[in-house]
């Protein structure tokens, strides 16, 4: 009886103790939000993969966030169900449990709240959610599913709850820079070359593990935007959001991991290369009194890099491609 | 082992130990009537009234939020707020709003207090339930700019010889705007006294009229900006208090 009891209570500590494996690389800050429920992220990433979803049956998430893309898309503004393109460069998902504002004004601070604008944005899903309850209760996988995971019958909430967990497990920090990182490989002596231009002159921006400082920026691409009168137009960047003149042309700084798998780049997609992206930001930023200052210098505009500076910034990037982060992601019947 | 067996009923007890709510008849319960009106009327869809302008016009969708529903004694201190508080008008379901809260602790309160729209606070997220819940509530919810429609009013209003559509999408959390009624209040017949099992009603009209003071009937599309702004300031005089009741 004694040990009847101790062994039930130790097994009663251990269960209760369990340490959850760590679901974020070790020289990762902590993020601000954590999977609680594993389950929840497998319904979650049935419905990533749902084309129900869609006004049209035809768009599921993953249509314009495709796995091997790094969950980006190769488009510069993505096609929507209703066939009219979206007014923004589709987003790479990535380390998102670590994000503070989503789509690239921050109009939207979690992730939950993004998937009801994605699903019932006219140029995107252009879904109602009183639709797809419908069409998801018609299918019995999904009653069973959704009861299994929240003991309930589905509801909006209960969806856009499961597609945000499974896009916390959606974590790139397995590349051949967080190799060298954590002392398991070197990069040559180009990449290195570029790791140095790089932390003098993007990673006051493009910050830290996640390549982002979470702010907003106007990067002199444009030099004529729209006055605050038209206070919805999206060509406002970040002042759409805040109504404030001081933010037009801002867009929140990008992570560039995958950076290779994730063209074309900038908020319009208006650069197919990599290279591009570097000739803009050495002699191609345009001066307005939005331009941020970072950019803004007695001499010139801009930030001074070589055709060499070039090369090694290219070569260094390409080691934040995270090749496993692709794989492990690449269905959803694989886990 | 007497200590182990102890501590193990000790744990069982603490870890299935529930708040059973036992119904407790030491509380009591408050009732906001609400009752939307216009040129007098009690409001309807799709009936035509005149603005104070004399514009004739007549509403095809009609939704707010009341929220924070708040009790006080501001000769005591005492105070009460009532938790979850947000409630949804739709003006195609109901006429009258009841918002009802039990478990008030009975008592004198002389202040009510509430509020048209959602507080900062909650004001952010469409990941919520009831009232607040962004999937079922799509079209009083910014997903874009993430934020609830605290006022919705459509319709059509007569411009010379025809009607043109008006649009009025107010938000932001710069026009969240708190009513306060105390007995300094119009209206105020007498103090909101909670009885343990009773219930108090505190009856208000909502007067439309009030919302078109210093709106251009050329300004028919008001989503943002200092037209919102004007409009919320408008929202915020429609509430008259009509009484109490104690029973």
């Amino acid at each position: 009886m004694k040990y009847l009891i101790i062994a039930l209570f130790i097994f009663l500590i251990v269960f209760s103790c369990k340490q959850k494996k760590e679901s974020f690389p070790s020289h990762f800050p902590l993020p601000s939000r954590t999977l609680t429920n594993e389950k929840e992220a497998e319904l979650g990433k049935l419905l990533f993969f749902e084309p129900s979803l869609s006004g049209n049956g035809k768009l599921s998430c993953a249509s314009c966030h495709i796995p091997s893309r790094a969950f980006s898309d190769t488009l510069s503004f993505s096609i929507g169900a209703k066939g009219e393109l979206t007014s923004r460069n589709t987003p790479s998902l990535v380390n998102l449990a670590w994000a503070k504002d989503f789509f690239w004004d921050g109009g939207v601070h979690d992730l939950e709240t993004q998937i009801i604008a994605s699903v019932t944005s006219a140029r995107e899903m252009n879904e109602s959610f009183a639709s797809i309850l419908k069409k998801l209760n018609s299918k019995k996988i999904y009653q069973d599913k959704f009861r299994e995971v929240y003991g309930d019958s589905i509801t909006g909430q209960h969806i856009i709850h499961a597609i945000a967990a499974f896009e916390l497990t959606l974590v790139s920090g397995s590349s051949a820079y967080d190799e060298y990182l954590l002392n398991k490989n070197s990069l040559t002596p180009l990449q290195e070359k570029g790791k140095l231009l790089f932390e003098q002159k993007c990673a006051i921006c493009h910050t830290g593990v996640l390549f982002t400082d979470n702010k907003f920026h106007n990067t002199g691409l444009d030099s004529i935007f729209p006055p605050m009168q038209q206070f919805d137009n999206p060509l406002l960047g970040r002042a759409r959001i805040t109504q404030n003149a001081s933010d037009i042309g801002k867009y929140r700084t990008p992570s560039l991991r995958n950076l290779n798998l994730t063209a074309p780049y900038m908020h319009d997609g208006r650069f197919t290369t990599i290279r591009q992206v570097l000739s803009h930001y050495s002699s191609g930023v345009n001066k307005s009194i939005y331009t941020d200052s970072l950019f803004i210098h007695n001499k010139r505009t801009g930030i001074a890099l070589t055709e060499e500076d070039k090369n090694a910034l290219v070569d260094f990037l390409q080691t934040l491609t995270d090749s496993t982060f692709i794989k492990d992601n690449s269905s959803f019947n694989k886990k | 082992m007497k200590k182990l067996l102890l501590f193990l009923f000790v744990l069982i007890v603490f870890s299935c130990h529930k708040n059973s709510p036992a119904p407790n008849p030491t509380e009591g319960n408050i009732v906001l009537k609400i009752t939307n009106k216009v040129n007098g009327k009690i409001f309807a869809l799709n009936q035509k009234y005149v603005t104070p302008a004399n514009d004739t016009f007549y509403v095809t969708n009609y939704k707010y939020y009341i929220s924070n529903l708040q009790l006080m004694n501001i000769d005591n201190g005492k105070y009460i707020a009532v938790p979850n508080s947000y409630y949804l008008f739709n003006a195609a379901e109901q006429s009258i709003i009841p918002l009802g809260a039990s478990n008030i602790s009975p008592g004198d309160y002389n202040e009510i207090l509430f509020s048209i729209g959602i507080d900062d606070v909650r004001n952010h997220t469409g990941a919520q339930t009831g009232a607040l819940d962004a999937t079922l509530h799509s079209d009083m919810f910014w997903s874009w700019n993430a934020g609830y429609k605290f006022f919705v009013l459509e319709g059509q209003i007569r411009n010379g010889n025809r009607y043109s559509p008006f649009v009025f999408h107010i938000g932001s959390d710069d026009n969240f705007k708190t009513e306060t009624f105390n007995s300094f209040s119009k209206g105020w017949n007498t103090d909101i006294n909670i009885q343990a099992g009773g219930t108090s009603e505190v009856d208000v009209t909502f007067n439309l009229d009030s919302l078109f003071k210093g709106i251009s009937p050329d300004s028919l599309n008001i989503m943002s900006g200092s037209q919102a702004a004007t409009m919320a300031n408008n929202y915020a005089t429609m509430p008259q208090l009509t009484g109490i009741s104690n029973q």
